[in-house]
């Protein structure tokens, strides 16, 4: 693991993945061979790390490219990038209302005071950003030279004003501000940043009147193309589609009103008009909600696109509070990349810094010496409690050997940074803490109330059967399936199965409770994680039928069929105080028909659900038999976009092993054989 | 097994969205008055727990419950159970989607247990739950008089209207029926007619017109409160659950679908809409 994330900083990296991303032989190639790439460009490093310096000298290499016929300019240069010694702060959503509703003239003046280095930082920031908008303006201008149609001339030159604008104006129309964003996050992507997301969008854009409806829709539609246009290159290195990029909506407000708008409809319509995976949707629901928007959010989802995903702000702003956050801030989240909630603005916060693997300690448990000598229930889940803590004291230990890397960008975008006289890297912003993920959680509860059961009430099996059949991998499938089918019981909402979940999180808290990290920032933890495949390859056999190396169990999920209800009271009933709210995702698959023919209905589920306490739902709307077609002739599905672990992706892109996980979750959804 | 005031259950399903309004948990209840050849619950049919073989295994249908036990599971949904109005007696199809949701007894025959069911109907009624029966209506007056007390949504079956054939194929008496249904349709409670079209069986032209000219002289009853017509389509979906029971010599034999065309029960639709003047609403299900 450390050697990969020495790896993944390194200008080698990089390189490789400019590389990969020019040389794509994948099935959608072509889709990505048209999005006009700079084949010929040399990689260039950028060295003095993580200084200003490094910031001006990108802006100055960066090749500029302007398209023709487009109504919005933006470009990453591929073979260009930072080279950078430590860990940067990523996984983030930028505030841009900062470069919406300010010039940068303005701006400057809030960063005069000569005594402050982060003033200054931040000064440098906005002047190498000027001399990087001069050579914007320059090639601009040439290319408005070329523009074959007086059409595609006014539109350059409607461009050009727009970036001449933003020395002295503040952002005039939805159209100005889309293009101030894309500019702002793409020189996030050119500075080695991954899974940038957009920020509430609704609400930074809610000044800028809607005359035309359908032209707005429009004018959204070209910015998820826009966004949408270096998809590979952004895409995280384990499958396409993980780029973070994410807008949020709607939410809750401190005076407990819920805020929405046009745009909140607007950005939802957008997305059902014009299916792409990327950028994806967190609508944040409340019961004080229009039923109207949840029914835009269900008519979106049902299309099959993967978004919005639903986050519940009457749980998730009080499990904020209870943390620490403002009320106020609480109420102003938006989430990393997926699904970890932070306040927008003001944290420089990293909430997949690491996950817990349950399952892992499950593995340590059955292995132990002491595991034949377990007389009762309570000894294995001291057992299993004592393994958990090796996990989480090598957890802990790694959060204390992170260095972070200098970022001017980022510390210019984050609250707190200028009064604190430090850059995010050195703990400047308003909020510092830490978040990490959990793997396996599932599969521990399955495991441990198997053991309970069919060990200590039923008799059924022995310790040590149970072990010699782990050990050997079950080497017997009838086996196999029997534990499996023995060892049914997360999601469901029983009062075991939740005490379980209870034990488990009340003993991380303990034992993790008390961290602080080298800036003060405490630790957050979820259930959710986007691990489940990687760390699953190594993980041991788990007591509940998993053999070893298989995927983790996902989120929020039963490993049988379940009633949506009862999956969801389950995930109403746990607990996410106590630092516990990191990401707790219920992850269902649904077919598009059942949606649409039970619409009303569907949507009734949806509000009692909101009622009922989910954190967060994200919806997989395919059969299997979709899916197992489209792998069998991926040529005639291109377009089929499935929900991964947090991001929308195109199903014939995945690697083999997601696609045969999403098909083997089908089919038990659908109470089918897996074989 | 002390057997006494237990409910012989197959099936508690929850997230039930096609019986009934709302979110609901439907129960089926083990056994039943008829034998329906083109019947897909089969495992419902006998009123003892069955052995069935799957994937090689055996397992059995039906468990019996007490009433505490039923009321337990089926109150795992109750915050699903809401809807927009209270008053439950509704005279208009439309208000059909204000209805909370609820509990759906199904079965077989649902009200052939419907005594011993009657200490939950208590407690459910007492905490307003919505109830709703499915019912073929071959059974004892008394237990409809029991259920009509309780239940505040019918689901009536309306199946071969012809007395010998009714005798014959799936095993009733009609003057019982038509007994049960009037006394049903005047009641007051909120009734949908449900009428399965089946190939070979209640689709003949003979069983159509004496359907439609039943429906008719309810449907111009104004002391009748008949909010729907629902045709149902015939499936094979119960195949496998025959197969599963015959290797246990359940005896049942395997229903050979005909097949009904959507030509067929479209223009039954229609002659059932123009006879009635459009007083009914009717509608096709597809399952």
């Amino acid at each position: 693991m450390m050697i990969k994330n020495v790896l993944v900083r390194s200008p080698l990296f990089h390189y490789y993945k400019a590389y990969k991303y020019y040389k794509r032989q994948d099935i959608r190639a072509d889709v990505y061979q048209n999005s006009e790439l700079n084949k010929k460009r040399k990689m260039v490093g950028i060295c003095t790390n993580g200084s200003v310096r490094q910031f001006e000298k990108l802006l100055k290499k960066i090749s500029i490219t302007i398209r023709n016929g487009q109504r919005f300019q933006n470009w990453i240069d591929t073979g260009i990038f930072y080279c950078r010694k430590n860990v940067l702060i990523q996984n983030t959503s930028p505030d841009y209302r900062k470069v919406i509703d300010y010039s940068l003239k303005e701006l400057k003046m809030e960063n005069t005071d000569e005594s402050n280095a982060i003033c200054m930082q931040n000064r440098q920031v906005l002047l190498a950003v000027e001399q990087y908008i001069v050579r914007i303006m320059s090639e601009i201008r040439s290319k408005t030279g070329t523009a074959e149609c007086a059409s595609e001339k006014k539109r350059l030159e409607q461009t050009y004003i727009y970036f001449k604008r933003m020395y002295n104006e503040k952002a005039e129309s939805l159209e100005e501000a889309l293009q101030r964003i894309l500019f702002w996050s793409d020189m996030f992507w050119q500075t080695g940043h991954m899974l940038m997301g957009l920020g509430r969008l609704d609400m930074i854009l809610d000044r800028f009147e809607i005359s035309d409806r359908e032209n707005t829709i429009k004018i959204i539609q070209d910015f998820y193309d826009s966004l949408h246009r270096y998809y590979p290159f952004k895409s995280g290195d384990e499958a396409l589609g993980d780029t973070g990029q994410i807008i949020i909506l709607g939410g809750e407000a401190e005076d407990g009103s819920y805020f929405y708008n046009e745009y909140t409809y607007l950005f939802i319509e957008a997305l059902k008009k014009h299916k792409i995976p990327d950028p994806k949707l967190l609508l944040r629901v409340s019961d004080k909600m229009p039923d109207e928007l949840l029914a835009c959010a269900l008519k979106c989802i049902a299309t099959g696109v993967g978004s919005p995903l639903l986050a519940n702000d009457k749980i998730i702003i009080p499990s904020m509070t209870e943390f620490g956050y403002q009320k106020e801030d609480a109420c102003n989240y938006v989430v990393s990349a997926c699904w970890e909630p932070f306040v927008y603005g003001k944290s420089a916060e990293v909430n997949n810094i690491r996950s817990i693997n349950y399952a892992k300690a499950i593995t340590g448990m059955y292995q132990s010496t002491l595991f034949l000598k377990c007389r009762n229930y309570e000894d294995i889940l001291k057992l299993y409690f004592e393994n958990l803590d090796i996990v989480l004291e090598e957890m802990l230990l790694s959060l204390d050997r992170l260095e972070w890397e200098r970022d001017p960008l980022l510390t210019f975008f984050t609250d707190g940074c200028i009064e604190n006289g430090k850059d995010v890297s050195e703990g400047g912003a308003v909020y510092t803490n830490y978040g990490v993920l959990g793997d396996g959680f599932g599969n521990t509860v399955n495991s441990l109330l198997f053991i309970k059961d069919s060990v200590y009430r039923d008799g059924i099996y022995t310790l040590e059967k149970i072990r010699e059949i782990c050990i050997s991998d079950y080497v017997k499938e009838e086996e196999r399936k029997k534990i499996a089918r023995l060892s049914n019981y997360y999601g469901k909402d029983e009062e075991e199965v939740w005490q379980t979940v209870k034990r488990i999180k009340e003993h991380v808290f303990n034992k993790c409770g008390f961290y602080r990290n080298k800036f003060g920032g405490r630790l957050k933890w979820g259930v959710s994680s986007s691990n489940y495949m990687i760390n699953g390859k190594n993980t041991a056999a788990t007591l509940d039928g998993r053999r070893a190396g298989e995927p983790l169990n996902v989120h929020i999920s039963g490993s049988g069929p379940l009633p949506y209800t009862e999956l969801i009271n389950f995930a109403s009933g746990i607990e996410y105080s106590n630092h516990g709210f990191n990401g707790n995702v219920v992850d269902f698959i649904v077919s598009q028909n059942f949606i649409d023919s039970n619409f009303e209905k569907f949507l009734n589920f949806l509000k009692l659900s909101i009622l009922n306490g989910f954190f967060e739902m994200q919806m997989n709307v395919v059969n299997s038999g979709q899916l197992i077609e489209a792998k069998r002739n991926p040529k005639e599905h291109l377009d089929l976009i499935v929900r991964v672990w947090g991001f929308s992706a195109y199903f014939v892109e995945l690697p083999e092993e997601y696609q045969n996980l999403l098909i083997k979750r089908a089919l038990i959804s659908e109470e089918k054989d897996v074989g | 097994m002390e057997r006494k005031g237990k409910i012989l259950i197959t099936n508690i399903q929850r997230f039930s969205l096609h019986d009934g309004p709302g979110i609901r948990t439907t129960v089926f209840l083990k056994g039943c008055s008829l034998r329906c050849p083109w019947c897909s619950n089969p495992e419902n049919l006998d009123c003892n727990i069955q052995p069935y073989i799957e994937n090689g295994v055996e397992k059995f249908y039906g468990r019996y419950y007490t009433c505490e036990e039923l009321y337990q599971e089926i109150m795992k949904d109750r915050k699903y159970y809401r809807g927009n109005i209270k008053e439950y007696c509704i005279r208009n199809e439309e208000n059909i989607a204000d209805l909370p949701g609820g509990i759906t007894f199904s079965g077989g025959e649902s009200l052939l247990q419907i005594e011993a069911l009657v200490p939950l109907c208590e407690k459910l009624k007492e905490e307003h739950i919505h109830m709703t029966s499915e019912t073929c209506l071959f059974v004892p007056q008394s237990s409809l008089e029991l259920a009509i007390c309780y239940m505040d949504f019918f689901y009536a079956d309306l199946k071969i209207l012809n007395v010998k054939q009714c005798q014959e194929i799936i095993g009733g008496s009609l003057e019982l029926y038509l007994s049960n249904l009037n006394l049903l349709l005047h009641s007051g409670k909120p009734v949908v007619i449900r009428i399965p079209v089946i190939g070979g069986f209640t689709d003949t032209r003979d069983n159509m017109e004496r359907a439609i000219q039943l429906i008719c002289e309810y449907a111009n009853d104004e002391k009748v409160n008949l909010l729907k017509i629902e045709l149902i389509k015939e499936h094979n979906l119960g195949i496998s659950k025959y197969q599963s029971l015959a290797m246990c010599n359940a005896g049942y034999k395997t229903p050979e679908y005909k097949g009904v065309s959507d030509e067929v029960i479209e223009l039954y639709k229609e002659k059932i809409a123009e006879k009635i003047k459009e007083k009914i609403p009717v509608d096709v299900c597809k399952i």
